[in-house]
């Protein structure tokens, strides 16, 4: 009997969850279907998550990049640096200086072989009057340009005649001539050799001239030597270049450019292509005569400059290299960029691993959201499908209600037996196993209070069977005794129920106070587990019922149990109630409302009519209940006999 | 035999009978809606408990601040098995302990102490 109602309060359970669920998932709003616009909320989570990892480990991957190619690119220009300093600047200074001292030695050698040549000295000293000698130094001397690729001259102190290899007697020398000057030069310096050059800017000719002192350094017969272009060593310098922005000079000890790869600036003066601070020291160094080379680092409006200089051992000419360091490190800008491109390659590989991993990553996640979507839906289908169930159920209950409420005794009944009464009779689940019957005999009326086992629809079904049961039993003409009804009741509700089968799975019952009131002023009073209370002028008295059910398994009325008579004074007030009413729990403690607390009413309700006391009664339970829900179901009745 | 511990619920009682210390508790309320299937259970177990235990000692200790009618009747059942079993010679006391403020407790043990002849003590806390 029990099932229907635990299958019934089941379903208003689930019903209140899965609308819990509703509210919670849709912000309250039910709808049947997602919508769309819900949807792509889900998809701006995907995106939004996979997106904050691409950039995350882009940005991270970017990092590292970056933080390697700065180390690598500061590694390789400290050590680049280095290496230009100690090695390369000083290795192309040595070749040029090493060349360059060759081609002067050599060109010094041949001087002093043709300058010191017996034959030609006393030639000279003779004053050139030998004109078959003549003819054969003219021939010597062309024959050694040729061996040397040099420019051969010899100048006559006494006639000062210049010969040489192409010309042969070209010129002769005067004091006043200033392109004549050299001559004197030579052979005032009192030294051996002297070395000249002279720039021909319009052929972009460089010649070092060779003096040499023919003979007796103190006294010589002239002045003899080789002229050497240059501009081939001008060209070798041009080798040694490394891109625009680097100089190679070779400086006389007046700081005049002897030789530069650039003709225009041949001729000119170190000081204006330096920084004074380094020309001078270039000067001072070069002047002590050491031929280690020196490196010089300094920043100009070009930029950080790397200077080499060293003099040369042939001469006091010293060799300057200067170049910026912009061109050394310009293998730099290449590892620059080759990073720059790596992190752009780098990237786009990243972007694209990233969305394909992540769209894979993000997959399951959105199969677990359109799986959850389709559990709502089906959830919302299902939900639609109870609620539709518990309406049907609801309206089967209210129908039901109607039936259970016109079996009980109605207001005209009630009024016309007694002077006044009420009746508080509050099922738990709509219909219950509570329920009152009133009837009205020849001599009086009887009236039955009663609680059937179970609530809600079993408990309903009971009260049927019951009510039927007390319709039999009872009949208008006869004298009634409650503890007969009872009796009576027992037997046949056993019997109804098939009590004897002793199927412990099914052993129902109901608990009942019946009163017979009798004219004249008597009632008997008969209980099985509902006691009564009467309040008279003066105290409160309570009959208990026996302590047994009716209709049990083991329900049995002896012929000891009998009525109680009660002699009914005017004012007396009568009370049956269930157990509904007393078992309440409620209060501070969650205790039962309890007998005490019963009786306490009666006393302090005697001065209101029995209407009033209903309401009463009603509120004071609701305060006693607070949040707790009703246990059992609720019936009190009290009246008064007219 | 195999202890039975059931854990409190909304409407059922703890419960936790010890077969190996001869102690049987139940504690809370009991108003499941199918009080019988509840108890049904605890009832097979009892019969099979107190079938060996002729002469020996069995403590029952019994807090229930609340039980509706079909539950009563399952506890009356528990306390039949036990009369019965003390009638058969196992030492039977049970100890009912309320709340010295809840009468509907006391009144509830005392309804049920009437019925029954094995030591029975109502224990107010």
């Amino acid at each position: 009997m029990d099932f229907g109602e635990l299958n019934w309060n089941a379903i208003l359970n689930l019903q209140n969850i899965e609308l819990q669920i509703l509210k919670l998932e849709r912000g309250g709003v039910n709808s049947t279907f997602m919508k769309r616009s819900e949807w792509s909320k889900y998809e701006k989570i995907i995106n939004k998550g996979t997106m904050n990892v691409i950039v995350f480990a882009s940005f991270v991957i970017i990092i590292a990049i970056v933080v390697t190619g700065s180390s690598n690119y500061a590694m390789v220009k400290r050590s680049l640096t280095e290496k230009l300093q100690k090695e390369d600047l000083v290795y192309i200074l040595k070749s040029i200086s090493t060349q360059v001292d060759a081609r002067i030695n050599r060109a010094k050698d041949t001087s002093l072989i043709i300058a010191d040549s017996p034959d030609i000295i006393k030639w000279f000293n003779d004053g050139e009057t030998d004109k078959q000698y003549e003819a054969m130094f003219l021939q010597q001397m062309t024959g050694l340009a040729k061996t040397f690729n040099y420019t051969v001259f010899f100048t006559n102190k006494k006639t000062g005649h210049y010969w040489t290899d192409s010309n042969l007697l070209t010129d002769t020398m005067s004091k006043d001539d200033p392109t004549d000057r050299w001559f004197f030069d030579a052979i005032r310096s009192d030294q051996k050799i002297t070395l000249n050059i002279d720039h021909n800017k319009e052929l972009n000719q460089t010649n070092l001239w060779v003096n040499t002192l023919m003979g007796d350094s103190h006294n010589p017969a002239g002045v003899a030597g080789v002229g050497v272009d240059l501009q081939d060593i001008s060209t070798e310098f041009n080798h040694y270049k490394i891109g625009d922005k680097s100089n190679l000079w070779l400086v006389d000890t007046k700081g005049k450019i002897s030789i530069s790869e650039d003709v225009e600036q041949s001729g000119g003066k170190l000081s204006d292509y330096l920084p004074e601070d380094v020309y001078d020291k270039i000067m001072s160094d070069s002047a002590q005569n050491t031929i280690q080379p020196t490196i010089v680092s300094y920043a100009d409006k070009t930029g950080k400059v790397d200077l080499i200089f060293q003099k040369l051992s042939s001469c006091d000419w010293v060799l300057v290299f200067q170049i910026n360091r912009s061109e050394t490190l310009g293998v730099l800008n290449s590892i620059m960029i080759s990073t720059l491109v790596t992190i752009a390659v780098v990237l786009v590989l990243l972007l694209l691993v990233f969305y394909l991993v992540s769209s894979r990553i993000a997959n399951p996640y959105k199969s677990a959201i359109q799986l959850n979507l389709e559990l709502e839906n089906e959830i919302s289908e299902r939900t639609a499908k109870i609620s539709d169930q518990n309406t049907k159920i609801l309206e089967s209950l209210h129908y039901a209600q109607t039936i259970q409420e016109s079996i009980l005794p109605g207001s005209d009944v009630w009024n016309r037996v007694l002077a006044d009464n009420f009746v508080l009779w509050k099922p738990r689940d709509i219909v219950g196993g509570d329920f009152y019957w009133l009837k009205e005999t020849k001599q009086g009326f009887i009236l039955v209070v009663g609680d059937c086992t179970g609530h809600g629809v079993p408990g309903a079904l009971m009260t049927m069977a019951v009510n039927s049961i007390l319709n039999n039993i009872v009949v208008e003409s006869d004298v009634i005794s409650p503890a007969l009804v009872i009796r009576e009741l027992n037997r046949q509700l056993r019997e109804a129920l098939n009590k004897e089968m002793k199927d412990h799975s099914t052993d129902d019952g109901l608990e009942a106070g019946i009163c017979y009131y009798e004219n004249m002023g008597k009632l008997f009073f008969a209980g099985a587990k509902i006691n009564l209370y009467v309040s008279s002028a003066d105290q409160i008295a309570k009959y208990d019922g026996c302590r047994s059910g009716i209709g049990y398994i083991k329900s049995t009325f002896s012929s000891e149990f009998k009525d109680v008579e009660l002699k009914v004074e005017p004012g007396d007030r009568f009370y049956l109630t269930t157990d509904g009413y007393l078992d309440q729990n409620g209060g501070l403690n969650d205790y039962s409302f309890g007998k005490s607390r019963f009786m306490e009413i009666i006393t302090r309700t005697s001065s209101l009519s029995m209407r009033e006391q209903g309401a009463y009664y009603e509120s004071e339970l609701t305060d006693y209940m607070g949040q707790a829900p009703q246990r059992d179901d609720i019936t009190v009745v009290g009246f008064q006999i007219k | 035999m195999e202890r039975l511990f059931l854990k409190e619920s909304k409407s059922t009682p703890f419960v936790d009978f010890d077969a190996d210390k001869n102690i049987l508790l139940i504690k809370g309320q009991s108003y499941p809606e199918d009080a019988f299937l509840f108890f049904k259970p605890l009832l097979e177990w009892l019969k099979e408990y107190l079938a060996g235990k002729v002469g020996q000692n069995v403590w029952l200790e019994v807090t229930l601040t609340y039980t509706n009618t079909s539950s009563s009747k399952c506890i009356m059942m528990i306390l039949d098995l036990l009369e019965e079993a003390a009638d058969q010679g196992v030492i039977v006391e049970l100890k009912w302990i309320c709340n010295e403020h809840n009468e509907y407790e006391q009144e509830c043990a005392e309804e049920f102490k009437e019925d029954y002849t094995f030591p029975f003590e109502i224990v107010l806390v």
